[in-house]
């Protein structure tokens, strides 16, 4: 199995006056399922959004495999990414969707969920909060890209369909890099094989869980 | 073949509008205002109602590898395309009736 390797190095973002990233360095490979937690406001989304590109940041640098890429669509050929909102055009059937985002031989394996299986005749407007996040979620985790940002995966997840998702992304993680944020922080920790914490625009790389409550994003008793 | 089918999907979401937009100009000034305004200001409409409306589902395409600047152009030269078809076929009609 080849082992594929993102670097973000050096992502610097200000907000007007204020930092929002300083001299950010992350590094995830294959097998990887990075969880990336922090208090709101902390920086998660706006980094994962310059990793994608669809953020300028003041400064960047992004390798694929020791490549640096400065495209955003050199960028987009490698990462897939899961934005917060609901992003699968509304008129679309979920069979369109999912002939648009896979390639031939993987549909069927696709259609292989019973979850899946049960929205296959639906249009995307048809689905509810939660099975349309799912299905975000499993076409991602299934494309071709090499790494996964989830932004929020869990929200609007109902605890069953949380533990399904992370089933999946454990399934994928053998073939892809994958970074979560999200705010249910036992669900990612749950899921995580490192943990990254955002404090004050600047990350750490925690070595165990404990630490969440050292660094103060957590109090006595909520690990 | 995917990414075709991609940039295919978004120039169909772009067509109502600009469609629409260009209606008026037909009505008023023929063939060559519908033309003109459906590769110009018709197709501009469409995109900017879709980045104030509908911006998240870029993210669909984005994910499937195509980039804004991709969509646009690929999506424009659909456009013009489907002009010169539709033009073709107006005259064509006008001849034989």
């Amino acid at each position: 199995m080849k082992i594929n390797t993102l670097e973000i190095d050096s992502v610097q973002k200000r907000f007007d006056e204020k930092s929002v990233l300083t001299d950010v360095y992350l590094k995830c490979e294959t097998c990887d399922i990075i969880g990336l937690l922090g208090r709101n406001g902390s920086g998660k989304s706006t980094l994962l959004k310059i990793v994608f590109g669809i953020q300028n940041a003041d400064q960047k640098f992004i390798r694929v495999n020791g490549v640096i890429k400065n495209k955003t669509s050199d960028l987009l050929q490698d990462i897939s990414y899961l934005h917060q909102d609901n992003f699968i055009p509304s008129n679309f059937s979920v069979k369109k969707a999912v002939s648009l985002s896979l390639k031939k031989e993987n549909v069927a394996s696709f259609y292989a969920d019973e979850m899946i299986k049960l929205l296959k005749g639906k249009y995307i407007k048809q689905l509810s909060g939660g099975e349309l996040r799912y299905l975000e979620i499993k076409l991602i985790l299934s494309n071709s890209s090499k790494f996964v940002l989830l932004d929020e995966p869990y929200n609007g997840l109902s605890p069953i369909m949380a533990e399904k998702t992370n089933e999946l992304i454990v399934e994928n993680s053998q073939r892809k890099g994958i970074i979560i944020t999200d705010h249910n922080y036992e669900t990612v920790i749950q899921v995580a094989t490192k943990l990254i914490l955002m404090k004050e625009g600047k990350v750490h790389h925690l070595k165990d869980k404990t630490e969440l409550i050292e660094k103060g994003y957590l109090s006595e008793g909520m690990l | 073949m995917r990414k075709v089918l991609n940039v295919f999907a978004f120039f169909k979401s772009t067509l109502p509008i600009s469609i629409a937009v260009s209606l008026f100009p037909l009505f008023l000034g023929g063939l060559n205002s519908f033309v003109l305004t459906f590769l110009t200001f018709g197709f501009i409409v469409s995109l900017a109602i879709k980045e104030i409306y509908n911006k998240s589902n870029y993210i669909f395409y984005f994910n499937n590898g195509l980039s804004k600047g991709q969509l646009w152009l690929f999506s424009y030269l659909m456009n013009v395309i489907f002009a010169v078809v539709f033009a073709s076929l107006v005259i064509v009609l006008r001849r034989l009736f």
